[in-house]
């Protein structure tokens, strides 16, 4: 089995209880990544799940650690990403909220 | 339970959902109350203060039994300097008794407790359910279709979108899209735990009793932003808000202000030795008045964060009321039978008569100090540094001295005459109070 790559965020988000879902709920359409100049997905979203691949020229969608914010829908400046929540009590389960 | 009929369906089982599924459940309704969470709170975030109104009306004497971690009896207001901080405070054992200055609360106890008052009058709760879909017909909505796969179908009389600020019935319904970048703040909260005995000697407090610290000035790099630590029990709640808008113009990751506001000089002490035992976020409406999209629209009736109703510092008891009078409207539809389009514009009219909307009117300018206000977050914060530094050193040179570099500093930073505009105006929008 291969190790998932390890970042820095994940330090942060090991206290938070997950029901991860097999499937992806962030739908990104990447048709315009390339020439979106700044990206503000990769740095608006609080958990870092968007990662821009220099050399794939795509990006890599960490969706396990999502809290279902919704940053990313509404600052895409292409209007590209949905967020459609996880299913039945599935993804982010906050203890204290 | 595939396409049955309410009178009412409420998605979101928040402080709006749960206020407007409660109100209609006592008037004897059907309500079908829909939580997309495992449990209520499981996927909320707040700062962390409810309020005693409109809550009492709904559960009197609810402080004898409500999940309530702290109550508030210690307001603090900082102005963070780059590394220091002015601070106002007012203590009042007045504001303990009953819950008058607010209580701490955490999601996932409080709203768990909150629904199952709305259980106990007769609504039906429904959790781990997000609803995927709305039902139209002949122009307005008529039901919700829920989750994936099952195709579970509700339909009913009126829809209470009870939904968040990513609000999917409002969308799926065309009432509004999602919010635009400058009508939300992005917040971020940790919870951090400590031993209550050390909550109560660090921030000077009874048992039982609690403290709300407010910052403002200095929190994100210049923009627009807060910063927030409240005490609970045994934990605090230490979060920052920052305007999604300004975030963008920062280009900086939102942990990254969280983390140099909890090393802030003024801040760090206050968290020193506690353990993180949550990471959340969440959307913030930061919009005010005219970011509330229509209440009532083809059969829905917005509330809470759907509806775009907070105003700093204040969310859930809007959320509350908001959803008390979609519950009334509902209501009087019920007693006559009519539930057109027309006869839930009640609800309308009921928010435009109402400490909300007074309260929005009041601060109309409220998005305008956040988006254009950088006087508040950079150059009063600097001016009240400079000052208080040279004031407070003694060091042989005469107060009058001092006094007449202050008016310089204030002269030469701001200028006489926004400060005197602001002080009639825009700072009343920029306070908590």
């Amino acid at each position: 089995m291969v190790n998932p790559p390890s970042r820095k965020i994940d330090e942060r988000l090991y206290v938070n209880r997950y029901n991860v879902h097999s499937e992806n709920h962030l739908h990104v359409d990447q048709s315009k990544c390339q020439e979106c100049r700044d990206k503000p997905c990769t740095f608006s979203c609080p958990v870092d799940d968007y990662v821009w691949d220099p050399e794939l020229k795509r990006l890599t969608v960490f969706y396990e650690g999502c809290v279902e914010c919704g940053a990313c829908v509404v600052v895409c400046p292409y209007h590209k990403i949905a967020l459609d929540y996880p299913p039945a009590g599935r993804g982010v389960n906050f203890r204290f909220g | 339970m595939s396409t049955e009929k309410f009178d009412a369906i409420v998605v979101g089982a928040g402080p709006a959902g749960t206020s407007a599924a409660l109100t209609m459940a006592k008037g004897g309704l059907s309500v079908a109350l829909i939580e997309r969470g495992e449990s209520p709170g499981a996927k909320n975030v707040f700062g962390g203060v409810v309020y005693k109104w409109p809550l009492e009306e709904m559960i009197p004497k609810f402080w004898e039994k409500a999940p309530i971690e702290r109550k508030i009896i210690d307001h603090r207001m900082v102005i963070l300097g780059k590394d220091s901080g002015f601070s106002v405070s007012y203590k009042d054992d007045y504001l303990g008794m009953e819950t008058r200055g607010g209580f701490t609360a955490l999601r996932s106890r409080f709203d768990p407790w909150f629904a199952q008052q709305a259980e106990e009058a007769g609504a039906t709760l429904v959790t781990s359910m997000p609803v995927s879909e709305v039902i139209e017909e002949g122009g307005r909505v008529v039901g919700i279709r829920a989750g994936r796969g099952k195709e579970n179908e509700l339909y009913a009389q009126a829809i209470v979108a009870a939904d968040g600020v990513m609000s999917t019935v409002l969308q799926k319904a065309g009432i509004r899209g999602p919010p635009a970048a400058e009508d939300v703040a992005i917040g971020l909260k940790e919870v951090i735990e400590l031993p209550s005995d050390t909550i109560e000697s660090r921030f000077n407090l009874k048992r039982g009793y609690g403290a709300r610290l407010d910052y403002l000035g200095s929190v994100a790099r210049g923009k627009s932003g807060g910063g927030f630590v409240y005490t609970n029990s045994n934990t605090l709640s230490v979060g920052i808000a920052v305007l999604l808008s300004h975030l963008l113009e920062l280009r900086c990751k939102p942990y990254e202000i969280l983390d140099e506001f909890k090393s802030h000089p003024v801040v760090a002490p206050l968290l020193e030795g506690g353990r993180v035992k949550e990471y959340q976020a969440h959307l913030i409406p930061e919009g005010g008045l005219q970011s509330i999209p229509p209440l009532a629209s083809r059969g829905v009736l917005a509330v809470g964060d759907a509806a775009m109703l907070c105003l700093y510092p204040e969310g859930t008891n809007m959320a509350m009321a908001s959803g008390v009078m979609a519950g009334k409207t509902i209501l009087e539809s019920k007693k006559t039978g009519d539930f057109s389009i027309q006869r839930l514009m009640l609800y309308e009219r009921l928010m435009k008569e109402s400490y909300i909307f007074k309260e929005h009117s009041r601060k109309k300018n409220y998005h305008n100090v956040l988006t254009s206000g950088d006087r508040f977050n950079t150059d009063y914060p600097d001016a009240i540094t400079e000052i208080m530094r040279n004031i407070l050193v003694v060091d042989g040179v005469d107060r009058g001295t001092k006094h007449a570099a202050a008016r310089k500093v204030i002269r030469d930073k701001v200028g006489y005459v926004r400060v005197l505009r602001d002080l009639y105006r825009d700072i009343w929008s920029a306070l908590p109070w």
